[in-house]
């Protein structure tokens, strides 16, 4: 193994740093790591303007009644707060990772394409503007507010909606094209940059995942892009793609939408998928079990991603064979999902654990994202879904989802390579107590959720029946809670960056990979010889 | 996951090698472009109005 092997230090000649300094160089730079850093200050941005954003829905629902707001802004804080959970902050977040991890982990000196990398980074800053513009401008009273569909953008409503809609079209379409040179650069990068020697299958999973998600977003991205043009030429140019007065079919909408929504689940979680393998591994100080495995899993998950959409339209009129199939294979994807759940699980056992923060973000994950999915076969239920459809339990279950993959598993992620990316160990004991807050935070909002849920509180309303109040509070606590945790994140964080023990190149006594053959931090330019894989 | 390496090899220095790569990285991408453009435009295609 050489693992050991510390990269050599850039020859004398060769530039060690940036071009140029200053606001220029964050503009201009074409290197993997400063493109990856932006992407990661961008997500936490976004991640705290859409956290904001709920804590005033969650406000609203401490008490039953109006008490803070109108129906009008509150829906577009709940649409908001999807539309820039999923666009914003973790698309963006999982590239962030990309970028900075995958030429040091394939043993690249850069990403494939860097250009392209800066651009498909710098088209996201003016598409959130676009996304939250209109509601800033409706608070001042300037026009009708943001989008307030809701994420989903259903017609007929998106059709008939004020003009926070078109600004919401403009800004997927955006993001979407983001989203596409992102991928595209991914793609590339993993097919023929790796080092010599280094076959697909002795890749690290991470790059396993994040190329799947790359296929992915390239194959589901475009036809979104494709339906908000239909919703804006209906809007604007007298089409009757979703109008059914003029002969069109709202339910194609929906079609649309979850051919690119579900698949979206999974374009958030193999990211994830490929990062936690690493931290249970390191943390284990065993070998990942099952890499084979995983890697077939997580291919099982990205085929099966796109032809299940519609389970999210049970409700919605559908044949019985349509039901039956959509649920079916709906349920399929719990044995891929099974699959990789073993192998983390084996990768722990008879493991030389130790629960540093990134392993506990990585169990925590493990935990939280498996009551997700358990919930997620109730829905996937055609027989029981219309019973819980449209209530807080599809809210519940898609947030055990979504954070634990997006949140939880991005920051064991980030903990992880923090050492790498600053050249210091972070502080354990804050790292250990942002853990249990964001489990407490989370656990005491999302619970309440699945029982109000039950009792048939439905979601997206901004009033309930008095006997939903406490749940109701306790959910909101929580939530606040939660919301606070981030901001304990942030401080670690620039605490990590501006001091602390110094880390090794191999910071973590277990890791494994090209990464940590490389200096802490890692040079500005890495691998511009490169290593070859046995 | 095993991934030893032996050690470095001199390509960094290669201007024709490093040139051969970026064409193929670019011809790899303008296909998968391509794909993006298709699949817009079969969306787009497939429930035009009648």
């Amino acid at each position: 193994m050489a693992h050991e092997l510390v990269q050599e230090l850039p020859a004398a000649g060769a530039h060690e740093g940036p071009h140029v300094y200053g606001a220029l160089r964050w503009i201009q730079t074409t290197n993997h790591k400063d493109i990856g850093v932006m992407y990661l200050l961008f997500a936490i941005t976004m991640l705290l303007t859409g956290g904001a954003m709920i804590l005033g829905v969650r406000a609203e629902l401490f008490h039953p009644g109006m008490e803070f707001m109108q129906p009008e802004l509150f829906n577009q804080l709940i649409t908001l707060h999807g539309l820039i959970m999923v666009f914003g902050f973790a698309m963006p977040a999982a590239t962030g990772l990309a970028n900075y991890m995958l030429p040091l982990m394939l043993g690249a000196p850069d990403m494939a394409l860097p250009r392209l990398n800066n651009w498909g980074f710098w088209i996201l800053p003016p598409a959130a503007v676009l996304l939250v513009l209109p509601f800033f401008l409706g608070l001042a009273g300037i026009g009708p507010g943001a989008v307030d569909t809701g994420w989903t953008m259903y017609a007929p409503l998106s059709v008939q909606s004020g003009w926070g809609m078109d600004f919401a079209i403009f800004a997927v379409h955006l993001l979407g094209v983001s989203s596409i040179l992102g991928s595209i650069n991914v793609i590339v990068t993993i097919l023929n940059m790796r080092a010599p020697g280094m076959t697909l299958m002795k890749m690290p999973l991470f790059a396993h995942g994040f190329l799947m998600t790359a296929i992915l977003l390239i194959t589901i991205m475009p036809v979104l892009a494709g339906g908000v043009t239909m919703v804006l030429m209906d809007r604007h140019f007298g089409t009757h793609f979703f109008t059914a007065a003029g002969g069109g079919d709202p339910v194609l909408w929906q079609h649309i939408f979850w051919f690119m929504g579900h698949p979206e689940v999974y374009v958030l979680l193999l990211p994830i998928c490929g990062v936690v393998p690493h931290v249970l591994s390191a943390f284990s100080r065993k070998k990942v079990y099952g890499y084979r495995a995983q890697v077939y899993a997580m291919w099982g998950i990205a085929v099966l991603a796109v032809v299940v959409w519609a389970h999210h339209m049970f409700t919605s009129g559908m044949s019985v064979g349509g039901q039956i199939y959509f649920m079916y294979s709906t349920m399929l994807i719990s044995l891929p999902l099974a699959v990789l759940f073993f192998c983390w699980i084996a990768t722990l056992w008879r493991g030389s654990l130790s629960f540093e923060t990134p392993m506990l973000f990585a169990v925590g994950f493990i935990i939280l994202f498996g009551w997700g999915g358990l919930t997620g076969l109730v829905l996937a239920d055609a027989a029981a879904d219309p019973q819980y459809h449209n209530t807080y339990f599809l809210v519940a279950h898609f947030h055990y989802a979504l954070y634990p993959t997006t949140v939880m598993g991005a920051m064991a992620g980030v903990y992880y390579w923090l050492p790498k990316w600053t050249g210091h160990m972070l502080d354990e004991r804050l790292g250990k107590l942002h853990f249990w807050i964001v489990m407490v935070g989370f656990n005491l909002t999302f619970i309440p959720q699945f029982l109000v849920g039950l009792g048939g509180m439905p979601r997206r309303i901004p009033d309930y029946p008095l006997m939903f109040t406490e749940w109701n509070r306790l959910s909101s606590i929580g939530a606040f809670i939660l919301g606070a945790s981030h901001l304990l994140f942030i401080y670690i964080v620039i605490k990590c960056v501006r001091g602390g023990e110094t880390a090794k190149a191999k910071a973590w006594e277990g890791a494994e990979g090209l990464e940590w053959t490389v200096p802490s931090p890692a040079p500005y330019h890495t691998f511009e010889t490169q290593p070859v894989i046995e | 996951m095993e991934q030893p390496t032996s050690g470095p090899v001199a390509v960094a220095g290669d201007a024709r090698y490093w040139e051969q790569r970026k064409r193929a990285n670019v011809r790899l991408a303008l296909v998968l472009g391509a794909v993006a453009v298709v699949l817009f435009a079969l969306a787009f295609w497939k429930y035009r109005p009648l």
